[in-house]
């Protein structure tokens, strides 16, 4: 019931850890996710998929490992593309 | 003008580790602070619309106003009606959360009310949003949550929701008196229950005619 709130906060801290290591795309999320939660993963996959989509991702992973009888909802780590910019030249004209 | 040119690094794995609940732990601990501090104890009553937390609380009121200073904090998407139903049993102060939309109460929103409660309660009901699902996730700092299921909501009604059992402190069971009428079959929640939570309390009652509010006031050193 609460995947799309869940899926919001996940994705704002692979954004943030990804833009810290200057990575333009998420590739794939590692999850801990409590059993007690109960979350409904194709829910919470749906929903990380339509916000990666909005920041122009590609079609994100979600590798989740269900914790039996926990309450966490873990980031664990993330996929991502660098890039990297290299500076060609200037025109001064 | 500057140009650059773009290359693809390839991928990276990145630690993250975060725990998102950790948040919601954080302002947890900060009320439940907050009461130690006053010497506040402080009860969450969880349970479906309709069984019995605001009969329970009134009930509870009633018997302790005399002796105790009593604050309720009542929680609903809209209207006061939870809260109007307990003024005026004893409480010292009575305040309502309309959520708009959340399904639940959480600790930010407790703490919030918090901050309008009067100095010098010793007990604090907070009633929260009805429906067993939502706020069984959400912990508000409190001291023990109490859950209230009726005979009106059938026989499977603790099998039917694990998060919410497994998060109560006590179980109140309320509406024992219209259990034939509906046709439910008590022993199967206690059974349940029992299976699900060995050794928790669990007290019968039918709370329009104010029967076993004794027993829960028991269970939770309140008496």
């Amino acid at each position: 019931m609460h995947e799309l709130s869940i899926a919001s906060q996940i994705w704002t801290s692979v954004k943030k850890a990804a833009a810290e290591h200057g990575a333009a795309r998420v590739r794939s999320i590692k999850l801990e996710i409590g059993a007690l939660q109960m979350i409904e993963e194709e829910q919470l996959a749906f929903w990380i998929q339509a916000l990666a989509e909005r920041d122009d991702s590609p079609a994100v992973d979600l590798k989740i490992t269900t914790v039996p009888d926990g309450l966490q909802i873990r980031v664990v780590s993330a996929e991502v593309d660098v890039t990297a910019s290299t500076l060609l030249g200037r025109d001064t004209t | 003008m500057r140009l650059f040119e773009t290359t693809d690094q390839g991928s990276i794995e990145i630690e993250i580790d975060e725990d998102i609940q950790a948040r919601q732990e954080e302002l947890a601990e900060r009320n439940r602070q907050w009461f130690r501090e006053r010497g506040l104890r402080a009860f969450d009553i969880a349970g479906s619309v309709g069984a019995g937390k605001t009969s329970l609380i009134a009930n509870m009121v009633e018997r302790l106003s005399g002796k105790h200073a009593v604050g309720v904090i009542a929680g609903d998407v809209a209207t006061t009606y939870d809260a109007e139903r307990v003024t005026g049993k004893g409480a010292r102060q009575v305040l309502q959360i309309n959520t708009g939309g959340m399904c639940h109460l959480d600790a930010r929103l407790v703490h919030t009310a918090l901050q309008k409660m009067q100095l010098g309660l010793d007990i604090l009901f907070i009633e929260n949003v009805g429906n067993l699902i939502c706020p069984a996730h959400f912990a508000l700092g409190v001291e023990a949550r109490i859950v209230v299921a009726s005979a009106s909501e059938g026989s499977h009604v603790i099998e039917k929701h694990p998060a919410m059992f497994k998060s109560a402190d006590l179980v109140v069971l309320n509406k024992t008196d219209i259990a034939q009428a509906v046709n439910v079959d008590l022993s199967r929640p206690i059974t349940d229950l029992a299976a699900m939570r060995p050794g928790l309390a669990v007290v019968k009652t039918n709370l329009l005619a104010g029967e076993g509010v004794e027993q829960v006031l028991a269970a939770l050193r309140l008496l």
